[in-house]
């Protein structure tokens, strides 16, 4: 089932929880709804469950206008955070609730369960109350619930938030076969950009009620609209400075007080004819910046953080601090100076008053 | 210099843990709670304890004003099952019974289980504003007095022109206007009269405890396809079963014992013994019989009975109510 938000707004009193939200979702898509707490992701979501109504726009299933039908006729299933499963019912009531209350005879309840119970491997469970289940055989649950009734939609709000870090990339996994395989159009709500990353093929980022991107995991990571974007997706976060443009002779170079950057003059033309003031914002990201070359700009040691795989250094250069990523050994110590090289091709550059990325359109 | 001071204090505090206890400072320990409860105890012992054994004792007494300071209570050689026998046999003892039942069991039902329930479900659906005004305006038979808030009804339901439900309400209808409706219809005057009260009580209870449901479960049912019904019946009440057990015992018992609005409201009557519960018949034998004569001994016995029922009554409401289920064992280890 395709799904499309029109101008979807929501308010409450003042406060404009979701402000004229545009979105497109095709048949069979995981599509995730990422963005800082109170971004309005949720509200959206309540709303394409229909337990909010919009204050303005519409709700699209397929051709059909839904912001009038009632929760239960729009064929959606929804996973909470908290699960909601019921706790006076067992596995099996709370599996089938909604069913009971199609009045759908119960042989072909307990046939339903067995299939949706078999497809999350909880088979054994189904005598259980909720109270005597782990946190994933919950999520395990939840996910049956909703996928019984044979949906259209699947709404998942912050699924994977309370379980535990070594569950989560298990049920992460998981979840996203478990889509593929049914190709069920499934809409997940998410502040984690690592869930929203890797299971998603799109990802809407939100920010204070308004759409911010909406693309590719990789698009958004390679290609931010703006500086928010730019910020919140990646972990460590990019670097961000505030340069301004100079050219001398056929050389670009972004400068501020502590360092000169040459950019390539291609880049640099562009983002002449487009920066207003020349107030410019140099956005680059942790492992596009090399440490230890021969030549770069110089720079004193912070901390440094090893992580394993990466080493997380950071560098003090005049009076930034810039992360940097690298790859271990990384023998040098705080205080000793290192040379830091900038990847030119990997830079973005953001105009410092509108936010928006001088690089793209 | 403080350095020396903090190792002191940590040194003495060591000194007394846990190793050189000595006997005393066990006692000590072990009776400080004791002594923290004595004045509770004493209170309790002074104005509960002793008077529920002397009631216990005086049911097997003919205590009264005519014996009073000459016939010795506490003495074993005076106890005889004779009040217990002259109640069961008692020709108005099926009267009091069924009044009883009714009242306690029409009162309960529709009132301060039933309409509690109805205002709290109602109240926690609609606008959260208005639902809170609404139970705060149904409180306020509760906050006035009780003398006063039965003085009201009297007046309400005197005869026309005087009485507003005659003047206004039956008079319009011509169903009739000079009735005192306390003489026509004392029993549902009764039932009016503590269920608007007592249903204030369940009220509070159960709508705090519906608005504690977490969200999500209301969410959940509605994208299950539930229907607002659908989500009370299934949802809203299995999970207030705790409140509706604590609020259905609590109320059966103290409509049980209570009487005073009886008591203000139609003293038992207008019939002979019309409107007599137990509770208003133990107050009557003991305090106000006729001629002076009160039977102290004799209404201990109705107070005696009715504390059984009311004991077997919440026994009942347990089993049925499936209490143990209700109470989860806790899954830390107690320390």
């Amino acid at each position: 089932m395709e799904v499309r938000l029109k101008n979807l707004s929501k308010h409450f009193g003042k406060v404009k929880a979701v402000n004229n939200f545009n979105l497109e979702i095709n048949d069979g898509e995981f599509v995730a709804l990422l963005g800082p707490s109170g971004c309005g992701k949720t509200t959206t979501l309540l709303m394409i469950a229909g337990i909010y109504k919009p204050t303005a726009g519409g709700i699209y299933f397929g051709d059909k206008i839904v912001n009038e039908v009632l929760p239960k006729d729009r064929k959606i299933g929804m996973v909470f955070q908290s699960y909601a499963l019921y706790p006076h019912m067992t596995v099996f009531d709370n599996i089938t609730f909604p069913l009971k209350l199609r009045k759908i005879p119960k042989e072909e309840r307990e046939r339903r369960v067995k299939e949706v119970a078999k497809l999350v491997q909880i088979e054994e469970l189904l005598d259980r109350k909720p109270a005597q289940l782990s946190g994933g055989q919950q999520q395990r649950v939840a996910v049956c619930r909703a996928l019984i009734k044979k949906p259209d939609i699947l709404l998942l709000d912050e699924p994977l938030s309370n379980l535990d870090a070594k569950l989560r990339t298990l049920m992460r996994a998981e979840l996203k076969r478990l889509q593929r395989k049914l190709g069920i159009t499934t809409i997940f709500v998410t502040h984690d950009q690592v869930e929203a990353m890797t299971m998603s093929d799109k990802i809407a980022l939100l920010q204070l009620g308004k759409l911010q991107q909406y693309s590719s995991s990789d698009e958004l990571y390679n290609r931010p609209v703006n500086l928010f974007v730019a910020g919140f997706i990646g972990s460590p976060p990019m670097n961000f400075i505030d340069v301004s443009l100079g050219q001398s002779e056929e050389q670009f170079l972004l400068k501020n007080k502590d360092i000169t950057i040459e950019i390539p003059s291609k880049i640099g033309k562009f983002t002449q004819s487009h920066s207003q003031d020349n107030k410019i914002v140099l956005g680059i990201r942790p492992e596009d910046i090399k440490i230890d070359h021969k030549k770069g700009e110089e720079a004193e040691v912070y901390v440094v953080e090893p992580m394993g795989m990466q080493v997380l250094v950071t560098v003090k250069l005049g009076n930034l601090q810039i992360k940097v990523l690298t790859t271990p050994p990384f023998t040098k110590k705080m205080g000793e100076k290192v040379k830091l090289h900038f990847n030119v091709n990997k830079i973005h550059l953001f105009d410092k008053n509108t936010e928006k990325s001088l690089l793209l359109n | 210099m403080s350095n020396n001071f903090q190792l002191e204090r940590e040194r003495s505090s060591l000194s007394s843990f846990p190793d050189s206890k000595s006997l005393f400072s066990k006692l000590k320990s072990g009776l400080l709670p004791y002594a923290f409860l004595t004045p509770t105890l004493i209170v309790v012992t002074l104005f509960f304890f002793i008077p529920l054994v002397m009631v216990f004792i005086l049911s097997f007494t003919n205590l009264d004003m005519t014996n009073f300071g000459i016939l010795k209570w506490w003495q074993p050689a005076n106890w005889t099952l004779d009040n217990y026998v002259k109640i069961f046999t008692n020709r108005f003892f099926p009267r009091i019974l069924n009044n009883t039942l009714m009242y306690v069991s029409m009162t309960l039902i529709f009132f301060n289980v039933g309409m509690a329930l109805v205002i709290a479900l109602i109240t926690t659906n609609i606008n959260r504003r208005v639902g809170f005004t609404f139970r705060l305006i149904w409180l306020m038979c509760r906050l006035t007095p009780v003398v006063v808030y039965i003085m009201m009804w009297k007046a309400l339901a005197g005869p026309a022109p005087m009485g507003v439900i005659n003047k206004h309400i039956l008079g319009p209808l011509g169903i009739g206007t000079g009735e005192y409706l306390l003489n026509t219809n004392p029993w549902l005057f009764i039932i009016l009269v503590n269920g608007f009260i007592g249903a204030s009580f369940g009220m509070i209870i159960f709508s705090s405890a519906i608005e504690a449901i977490p969200k999500d479960y209301m969410i959940a049912s509605k994208v299950d396809g539930a229907s607002t019904w659908q989500t009370i019946r299934y949802i809203t009440i299995p999970m207030i079963k705790w409140p509706l057990l604590f609020v259905t015992t609590y109320q059966t018992l103290s409509l049980l014992t209570s009487f005073e609005q009886i008591l203000l409201l139609t003293n038992g009557g207008p019939g002979l013994y019309e409107t007599e519960v137990w509770s208003l018949t133990a107050y009557h034998r003991a305090f106000s019989s006729y001629f002076g004569n009160t039977q102290w001994g004799y209404g201990s016995a109705w107070a005696v009975i009715l504390v059984i029922i009311g004991i077997i009554m919440a026994i009942i409401y347990l089993r049925v109510f499936k209490f143990n289920e209700l109470i989860q064992e806790p899954k830390i280890d107690q320390l």
